[in-house]
């Protein structure tokens, strides 16, 4: 495998490691409960590789939503994460800083990070926070986050 | 004399639709993400684009046989109703009025094959057999009967060539 597919790979978990470190700690305090686990991604220019899931439980053990990793190669994003419920699929994008090429002319951009994007055609993105993630929780899953 | 084929307002937009797809297919394979922006493609996998494409491309092939088909009944009801006019000339006219209009009302009613075997004779029989193929795709787009199945798919280019052949030999009646 070439170096830059690997380090392509390696920057693409990290963020999705990261950003499973943040959702653990949002949720800290309700009565859900997380456990990790892992799944194959395979991607045109990145090939087949490990990348891990999150699935969020209530305190019964029913799952709520999972977490789960799409690739690194996203349109006009820089890596994908869908949260999952029984309900719905939300998006979660990893974006590069604003002044990163073309990407600049999205509202509500500001520092590298997981965004989310309500409706694509509007061309504003929301910063990834704890409140945002249980509201989206709540919405795909329809479990009332306390 | 050039003839003003119906059919051709249909066919110029299936090839704009289609010219459209492989201008995001484009904008995709060059990584041209300014095309993409503020379009339902930002934030979705290559994958999952080049799927949505692909469906959307069989979608509008189908979509474009029906409405081709659409055009074309049109066109033979129109010319079948046509043909009533002259009950309007026949005495009383009061009479003749109430005849023709309950022709054209039941004419409105007939079955796309009861026009194709009524001007069977006038298209060839080989021509009819084809439209009735198309026209049975045409059925299965519509209905998605699925005791109805059509033995293949009807291209829309073939649909365009055997309507705009039918219409073609019946246009001087």
């Amino acid at each position: 495998m070439r170096s830059s597919t690997k380090s392509r790979q390696d920057e693409y978990l990290a963020r999705v490691n990261a950003l499973y470190s943040d959702a653990e700690k949002w949720i800290e305090g309700t009565d859900l409960e997380v456990s990790r686990g892992t799944m194959e991604l395979d991607e045109e220019a990145l090939g087949r590789y490990a990348a891990p899931t999150l699935t969020i439980q209530d305190a019964q053990g029913k799952k709520v939503a999972d977490l789960l990793p799409v690739g690194a190669q996203i349109i006009g994003a820089e890596g994908r994460v869908d949260i999952v419920g029984r309900l719905d699929r939300n998006h979660l994008l990893y974006l590069p800083p604003k002044e990163a090429g073309v990407r600049r002319s999205f509202k509500g951009m500001g520092e590298a990070g997981w965004y989310w994007i309500g409706e694509t055609r509007l061309r504003r993105v929301h910063r990834l926070a704890q409140e945002l993630f249980l509201d989206l929780l709540s919405e795909v899953s329809d479990y009332d986050v306390g | 004399m050039m003839w003003d084929n119906p059919l051709d307002a249909v066919w110029r937009q299936y090839e704009v639709t289609k010219d459209c797809l492989r201008v995001v297919q484009t904008s995709l394979d060059t990584n041209n993400e300014m095309a993409l922006q503020g379009t339902r493609f930002f934030g979705t996998s290559r994958r999952e684009s080049t799927d949505w494409i692909a469906r959307s491309q069989e979608e509008i092939d189908d979509l474009t046989v029906l409405s081709l088909c659409a055009i074309f009944e049109r066109r033979i009801i129109t010319l079948v109703q046509g043909k009533g006019r002259g009950i309007l000339e026949e005495p009383p006219l009061d009479l003749s009025e109430q005849v023709h209009a309950k022709f054209v009302d039941a004419v409105e009613r007939w079955r796309i094959d009861d026009f194709i075997s009524l001007l069977e004779r006038y298209v060839g029989r080989d021509l009819s057999k084809d439209t009735r193929s198309v026209v049975a795709y045409r059925n299965w787009v519509a209905h998605r009967n699925p005791k109805r199945q059509p033995e293949k798919k009807t291209e829309p280019q073939t649909a365009y060539d055997v309507l705009t052949q039918f219409l073609d030999r019946i246009r001087e009646l």
